[in-house]
């Protein structure tokens, strides 16, 4: 055993509200410079939907993350030797027009324009080559296109529903869809970091935050092909490539990551994880059904001696295992097992983990022409209007079973609160959803609170980093005085 | 003015770029790459950019390697086919090349193109040199025929002698001068090397061979033994120091171990690379055998004489042996003991005329032509000459037998 840490997060969907606030903190926080304009580091995607980039998830075009070959873990992009011999050009790269080119418009000639009869108007504007263009796509061209035959029927977690269902998802009644937002995984076996050849991309030890080195980064772009969830972007004007840096200078100065402290519907999550790093290769290799408890498995409870004992030994502090006590991802993930990662078959152990919509409300027009939701208040999973597929599919791999459990637990505390407050459930049906979902009255409890009542620290549990001191332990400023050595030395740089 | 162009320019460029490229290097590491512009655009690029790099790539192999190992190349080139063909695979990669730098020109042109708009001067005046450099360089192939062997003789001397600290441009004053100037921009191109993207040549990731596929760093060293953790350093009264002499022992050690297993790979990598190629060349010397009164004319008697380069202490192991027969009062004949089968020692039958091998029955006549058995060939002879009335004998090696 080999414990590590990370800084994981938890997207509650059930509460998104796709409002996409979150997006805008990151992008006037980090991306609003020339070259990172179309870069979303964190983005909202409706689904069913293509994504952005588009068609992102589709890897037999891209080719990112991992597959298993002849029983080795290896990245499907390439061999290290064909990319070398790719590296002049790269087959596998999205193009701008897979994203959209960024534009801004003639504002000025509001104010500048000549004296007219008709209202000045301005003219969208490309940012990348400064002339006058058409708009052809943008951030979020498909938001709220759940239902279109146009956008949504290509979302390539579609493809292994039957024709049926797939018609009923376009069926006007039945038109539904949900939001992901997306941000880097911060994977722990990133294929990103295994994909560059410069050796430019890393993951700190400390905390496993996934970064891109801008001095080492030398624009191969093969991390961009690299990564299954395209969460890594070329800044065409620096000719760098750059990615989500889960806010890393918030974080070690306790504050929550920008998207997360914004979130107006309170969805995201975010703590320490715990997990045994010897078993990160193993773990990645496994057949895709066995990926997601797999995966649980690696993550360690730090309420277990074991595990505590050999944290100690691994050189955790005493105050982050304290972190990983209080996390509310540990409790989602591994406690009530009701959080799913991302498309794990990319095998890159994705550490965003997602809670599963419920999209319950089914309703339908009756003869008389009154709307009615149907008998069973909060409908069932049989009828649920995205198929349990579509879910499988984007969160376990199309194991349904995975997402059936989930669905039971949630369905579960629904109407066991209902019985609570309303009072319109009866106690045997109660009885029988809570033996069905295998939980208790008192974890349905901890539930509800964690997801609807907990306030600013319970829901960002951020641990002390004490970068400072950890620096300091390392970097023996004497020795960097005295003993510098020959050739071109760094200058220790402290503060601002 | 020659002077100039061909010993002080080439120095200067040469300077600038090792100077400028290494304090680019070392002082603006974040420019240090090729500015890609494929995001922008993808569809011209590709024709541009692969037939260009992978031409420029072996024909920029095959303009260094002549320069490195000249002796092998003649070699090489000696051969009428080898030559031709060698010269339509350099005309082939050129076009290649000239192909791909002509697509990475016209996908920047256009005034709305999204690659121009990353296009920075210096790209331009990097792009118009390649291009110039490329055409000349077809241009010499198809009017100048044969340049992979003349180039041995003129441009080769002048480079070694450049490399090698003293200057003499004798061999490439004389030509054209729409050779010369293929050479002169040759190395302007690598004067612009430090100022432009050309840099990412050296940045060249080699490395991704054989890194691990992840790459975990961290603020404390995890090799150094275990850290005092946080809460324990509140806790002492004074911070446990590191001790520093810890790390730089380590370090001196890595180092050595890198420097030493350099030594021994060099000392065990140089002379065998040498062999392969050819390089390594045996002395032929000429070894007397005794005074031509000693062998009576029409016998055939074992002599033997020792290797060009006998090492000290190899004894009676530097000897070789051969079958001398003086043929006339000024004639002599040596064949090779070996047999050309599998190199067992001949001997010579005296009543039958005959050599005759012990091993597989091999049977050579007098003249060392094969009477029968498995030898593929007549005996290899040695050269031998009469000199102030001593006979010598040239050390010449032998081909190797047939297998």
């Amino acid at each position: 055993m080999n414990v590590r840490v990370q800084v994981s997060m938890v997207f509650h969907l059930d509460k998104c509200i796709g409002c996409h606030t979150c997006s805008l903190a990151c992008k006037n926080l980090w991306t609003s410079r020339p070259g990172a304009e179309y870069m979303w580091w964190n983005n909202v995607e409706t689904k069913p939907g293509t994504g952005y980039p588009t068609l992102y998830e589709d890897q037999e075009e891209y080719r990112g993350g991992w597959e298993v070959k002849d029983g080795e873990l290896r990245l499907k992009l390439n061999t290290r030797a064909g990319e070398l011999l790719n590296i002049a050009y790269n087959p596998r790269l999205p193009a701008l027009d897979d994203y959209y080119e960024p534009w801004t418009y003639t504002y000025g000639d509001l104010i500048d324009g000549p004296q007219q009869e008709d209202q000045p108007v301005f003219k969208p504007v490309s940012l990348v080559t400064g002339k006058e263009m058409e708009i052809e796509a943008g951030p979020n061209w498909d938001d709220d296109l759940g239902g279109s035959g146009i956008y949504a029927a290509n979302d390539p977690n579609l493809s292994s529903l039957s024709g049926e269902q797939r018609q009923q998802l376009l069926n006007v009644e039945r038109v539904v869809f949900f939001y992901l937002p997306r941000i880097c995984n911060h994977c722990v076996n990133p294929s990103c970091v295994a994909a560059c050849p410069a050796g430019a991309i890393y993951k700190r030890g400390e905390d496993g935050i996934v970064l891109v080195s801008q001095e080492k980064c030398m624009g191969w772009r093969m991390c961009v092909s690299g990564c299954p969830y395209k969460k890594v972007y070329y800044n065409w004007e620096t000719g760098k490539s750059e990615k989500c840096i889960l806010c890393y200078p918030r974080l070690e100065t306790g504050q929550a990551p920008a998207c997360m402290h914004s979130c107006v519907g309170r969805i995201r999550y975010l703590g320490v994880l715990l997990y045994d790093a010897d078993r990160i290769h193993d773990t990645a290799a496994r057949p895709d059904h066995e990926l997601v408890d797999a995966q649980r498995e690696m993550i360690l409870d730090p309420f277990d001696p074991e595990v505590v004992r050999q944290a100690r030994a691994d050189g955790v502090a005493e105050h982050v295992i304290e972190s990983a006590r209080k996390s509310p991802v540990f409790r989602f993930v591994k406690k009530w097992k009701i959080a799913l990662p991302l498309h794990p078959e990319f095998r890159t152990l994705p550490m965003l983990f997602y809670v599963p919509p419920l999209l319950p409300v089914t309703g339908s027009m009756s003869e008389e022409g009154l709307y009615e939701t149907s008998s069973d208040f909060f409908s069932s999973l049989e009828s649920a209007r995205l198929p349990i597929r579509y879910m499988a599919n984007l969160f376990s791999a199309g194991d349904d079973e995975q997402v059936t459990k989930i669905y039971r637990k949630l369905m579960a505390g629904r109407y066991y609160k209902r019985a609570q407050t309303v009072g319109d459930v009866d106690s045997g049906k109660i009885a029988q959803m809570l033996a069905e979902a295998q939980t208790t009255a008192g974890e349905l409890e901890e539930i509800y609170e964690l997801t609807s009542l907990a306030g600013f620290d319970e829901r960002f549990v951020i641990p002390p980093f004490s970068r400072e001191a950890a620096i300091e332990l390392v970097q023996i400023t004497q020795s960097r005085q005295e003993g510098g050595g020959m050739g071109f030395v760094h200058e220790p740089r402290r503060g601002l | 003015m020659q002077d100039f162009f061909f010993i002080a320019f080439p120095y200067i460029a040469l300077t600038l770029a090792v100077c400028v490229g290494l304090y680019r290097y070392f002082s603006h590491r974040f420019t240090y790459s090729s500015l890609s512009s494929q995001l922008l655009e993808k569809r011209q690029l590709f024709w541009g950019s692969v037939p260009w790099h992978y031409g420029i790539t072996l024909i920029l192999i095959a303009h260094l390697l002549p320069w490195i190992f000249p002796g092998a190349a003649r070699t090489v080139l000696g051969n009428q086919t080898r030559l031709a063909v060698l010269e339509l695979t350099g005309i082939a990669l050129g076009l290649y090349c000239v192909f791909g730098i002509a697509a990475l020109i016209t996908r920047r042109l256009p005034n709305d193109s999204r690659a121009r708009a990353v296009t920075s001067p210096m790209d331009w005046i990097l792009l118009l040199v390649l291009a110039y450099q490329v055409l000349s360089g077809v241009g010499i192939a198809l009017f100048e025929r044969w340049g992979a062997a003349w180039y041995l003789s003129t441009a080769v001397p002048w480079l070694r002698s450049l490399a090698s600290l003293r200057p003499d441009a004798a061999t490439v004053t004389g030509l054209p001068v729409f050779i010369q100037s293929h050479f002169i921009s040759g190395f302007v191109v690598i004067l612009l090397f430090p100022f432009t993207r050309l840099v990412h040549v050296f940045a060249i990731p080699l490395e991704y061979l054989w890194r691990p596929y992840q790459v975990v760093i961290w603020n404390r060293d995890p090799q150094l033994p275990q850290l005092p953790v946080l809460h324990q350093i509140a806790a002492s009264p004074r911070p446990i120091p590191l001790n520093p002499s810890e790390v730089q022992r380590r370090q001196l050690l890595t180092r050595l171990g890198v420097l030493v297993g350099g030594i021994s790979a060099a000392i065990v990598g140089i002379p065998s690379l040498a062999f392969l190629l050819g390089l390594r060349k045996v002395p032929e010397v000429w070894r007397s055998l005794g005074a031509a009164d000693s062998f009576q004319i029409g016998q055939t008697v074992e002599v033997s004489f020792l290797d060009s380069t006998p090492l000290p202490w190899s004894g009676v192991t530097a000897k070789t042996a051969a079958w001398l027969r003086r043929e006339g009062p000024e004639q002599f004949v040596a064949f090779s003991i070996n047999c050309t089968h599998l190199g067992c020692p001949v001997r010579w039958l005296p009543n039958a005329n005959l050599f005759m091998c012990p091993c597989h029955g091999g049977v050579f006549y007098k003249d060392g032509t094969v009477a029968s058995g498995p030898p593929p060939k007549p005996l290899a002879t040695y050269p031998v000459r009469l000199r102030d009335g001593m006979v010598e004998i040239l050390t010449t090696p032998l081909p190797i037998t047939t297998v």
